[in-house]
């Protein structure tokens, strides 16, 4: 794979079968994003986002063709590989945030390394800078069921960066929230594209999002619509 | 995924659902307390009878009973065989039998009075006269056990029977505790001819004996005083007529080594004699105890496959309940190994603790159980210290199989939800 290029997909497609049905949620899907680019998905729901996005960050396995990140060829991956890609490659961010809310901000942001090596004492002090570098670091002790939709999604964004992805993936990152907590998450996205460097890659269906995105891959019936990389 | 970080997973996991833990655990305590109860009980049982009550007789020795029916000094004769000097001597000259030791028991009633730590007691008393060859090692030296011209009559314990007095009634009474060295020379009367039961029975002559106790042996019947067999043949010819002076209530046939046991043990009992071995009783006794501890163990691990199932069921539901949680987890790096891990480990967890409160529980329930059980009974050197013995063999096994029936329950779960598909629990909102 291109050294410039971090994701990298070529045919990619998959098939679900329920009930006897085959249903093609992407079908023929190709595109390439040079590291460091903001990305968005975009098309309406069940348009196939939330799939390629799944694939990419490796919750997934496409059903044809190829999918190269970070270095890897997804497809080939054992499970086991694949755990550990999605442990060190790459960060999610739900619409739902998913976090724990029984557990403390700082708890849920150090759950990747539950499953990674490396000493508890090194964890915390990486997953309080992380909630630093959300803007959370006052708030690491309190239960996560206690804070504001806002603040969840910041603290989701914290787990996603804890581990230093080279990867970002956003599902609907703002679908649970009003218009103002919505711009200030896109802002923290886009702040820790410039400042750090990381590829990011929403799925939205927000045209707003498009503004500012280094590459956009619209999605129509599985298909791709439209991409275009930064003029 | 680092063996501690699995386990922090699953602790941290059941004390959030601390209802759900708290009832899947005691469903496994209550199957695990009901083993090892029955178990502790089944032991106890045969080590109180088999260890306490039958003794165990040396390879070589054989006991012939005469077939009376009874106990102690309520016997009523035989009326198929009489096992008499006659008898004893055409034991004695069978084929492999190096000597024969008649005891004669005493026909009847007898209570001892004595007075230890100066508190008198009195009690029933079975009386046997045997053989000072039946002592053997035992046999207190200088003649002191035989027939005395004049003065008290010597006699000799059980130390079994001085053993369940330390263990039990003593302790069960708060008495100082007894020892050989203690009793020898302790005097004693017998008075011969009353009983609790029947004092001065219809007119029987009375008759009352000072006795001196010259020591204690591991060759003597258990619960009564063994004394030289001329006293007994005596009081019997006396006390009731000719025929129960010359009659014995049993012997011990002593073969010229291990080989001929089994000849002589058939030549007995072709001739009509009732042939038992201690050995024999305490494996009818241990089959028994293994029969029993098979159906009560059988019994406790219904109650744990039963809890098992409530375990497997409550499992299965959090796989549902926290489909969200695994998706987050394989999402962040889990694999399904680690997943499956997790969910077994808190069936480990439950297992392993509700197996070691089971225990816990089975002991304390053993020990009110032993209370109220002594308490109901009367105060008898023959009453054991404890109803129940829970060996540590008995904990291990009750752990094990908790743990196991845990495990095995978690494994459907497990498996199920390693193989929930992160993309699909994690969609929507």
């Amino acid at each position: 794979m291109d050294q410039a290029v971090i994701v990298s997909a070529r045919a990619v497609g998959k098939r679900y079968r329920r009930d006897g049905t085959a249903f093609d949620a992407l079908q023929d899907v190709s595109f390439s994003i040079a590291p460091g680019t903001f990305g968005v998905l975009v098309g309406r729901s069940g348009s196939g986002k939330t799939t390629l996005l799944n694939i990419i960050g490796g919750l997934d396995r496409p059903t044809s063709g190829a999918l190269h990140a970070a270095g890897r060829d997804l497809a080939g991956l054992s499970d086991g590989e694949l755990s550990r890609y999605r442990n060190e490659k790459v960060g999610f961010v739900f619409q739902a945030f998913n976090l724990a809310n029984e557990d403390s901000a700082l708890e849920n942001v150090l759950t990747p390394y539950l499953f990674a090596r490396g000493r508890h004492r090194d964890a915390v002090e990486r997953g309080r800078a992380s909630l630093a570098s959300v803007g959370l670091s006052d708030l690491a002790d309190q239960k996560a069921g206690t804070l504001s939709a806002g603040q969840r999604q910041r603290v989701a964004i914290a787990r996603a960066i804890v581990r230093d992805p080279v990867l970002l993936l956003a599902d609907e990152p703002t679908g649970n929230l009003d218009a103002e907590t919505g711009s200030e998450v896109i802002g923290l996205l886009k702040h820790l594209n410039h400042e750090q460097h990381m590829t990011v890659i929403v799925a939205t269906h927000d045209p707003e999002l498009t503004e500012a995105a280094g590459f956009i891959l619209t999605l129509r019936d599985g298909r791709v619509a439209a991409d275009e990389a930064e003029p | 995924m680092r063996p501690g970080k699995a386990l922090a997973v699953a602790t941290r996991s059941l004390a959030r659902r601390r209802g759900r833990t708290a009832m899947l655990v005691s469903g496994v305590v209550v199957g695990v307390a009901f083993l090892v109860l029955l178990l502790g009980f089944v032991e106890g049982m045969r080590r109180n009878l088999v260890e306490k009550l039958v003794g165990t007789l040396p390879v070589t020795h054989l006991e012939v009973s005469t077939r009376s029916y009874g106990v102690g000094a309520l016997q009523f004769d035989n009326p198929f065989a009489d096992l008499d000097s006659a008898a004893v001597a055409r034991i004695a000259a069978m084929p492999g039998v190096d000597r024969v030791l008649p005891m004669a028991g005493l026909r009847v009633a007898a209570q001892l009075r004595a007075s230890f730590f100066g508190r008198g007691f009195a009690t029933d008393a079975a009386v046997y006269g045997i053989l000072p060859d039946q002592l053997g090692e035992d046999l207190p030296a200088g003649g002191a056990f035989s027939r005395r011209l004049s003065g008290p009559v010597p006699a000799v314990v059980s130390r079994k029977l001085i053993d369940m007095y330390n263990t039990g009634f003593a302790e069960s009474n708060g008495l100082p505790k007894l020892n050989e060295r203690i009793l020898v020379n302790q005097d004693a009367m017998l008075t011969i001819g009353s009983s609790s039961l029947s004092p001065a029975a219809f007119g029987a002559p009375v008759d009352h004996v000072p006795l001196q106790i010259v020591g204690a042996s591991d060759n003597v019947p258990l619960a009564c005083i063994s004394v030289p067999i001329e006293y007994v043949r005596e009081w019997n010819g006396r006390l009731r007529d000719e025929q129960a002076a010359g009659a014995y209530l049993s012997a011990i046939v002593v073969a010229e080594d291990a080989r001929a046991v089994e000849s002589v043990a058939r030549d007995l009992e072709a001739a009509g004699l009732q042939v038992d071995t201690g050995r024999e009783s305490a494996e009818k006794i241990g089959a028994i105890a293994r029969y029993l501890s098979l159906a009560f163990g059988l019994v406790g691990v219904v109650i744990l496959f039963v809890s098992g199932l409530g375990i497997a069921n409550a499992l299965a539901l959090s796989v549902l309940e926290r489909s969200r949680e695994i998706g987050v987890f394989r999402a962040v790096g889990a694999s399904r190994g680690n997943v499956r891990t997790v969910f077994l480990l808190e069936a480990l967890l439950l297992g392993m603790g509700g197996s070691i409160l089971g225990i816990g529980t089975a002991l304390g329930l053993q020990e009110v159980a032993d209370r109220l059980i002594l308490r109901s009974l009367p105060d008898s050197p023959l009453i054991p210290a404890t109803f129940f013995v829970t060996t540590w063999q008995i904990m291990g096994l009750a752990l094990i199989i908790g743990v196991a029936v845990s495990v095995l329950a978690g494994v459907s779960p497990a498996l199920r939800a390693a193989r929930l598909q992160p993309a699909d629990v994690l969609k929507g909102a």
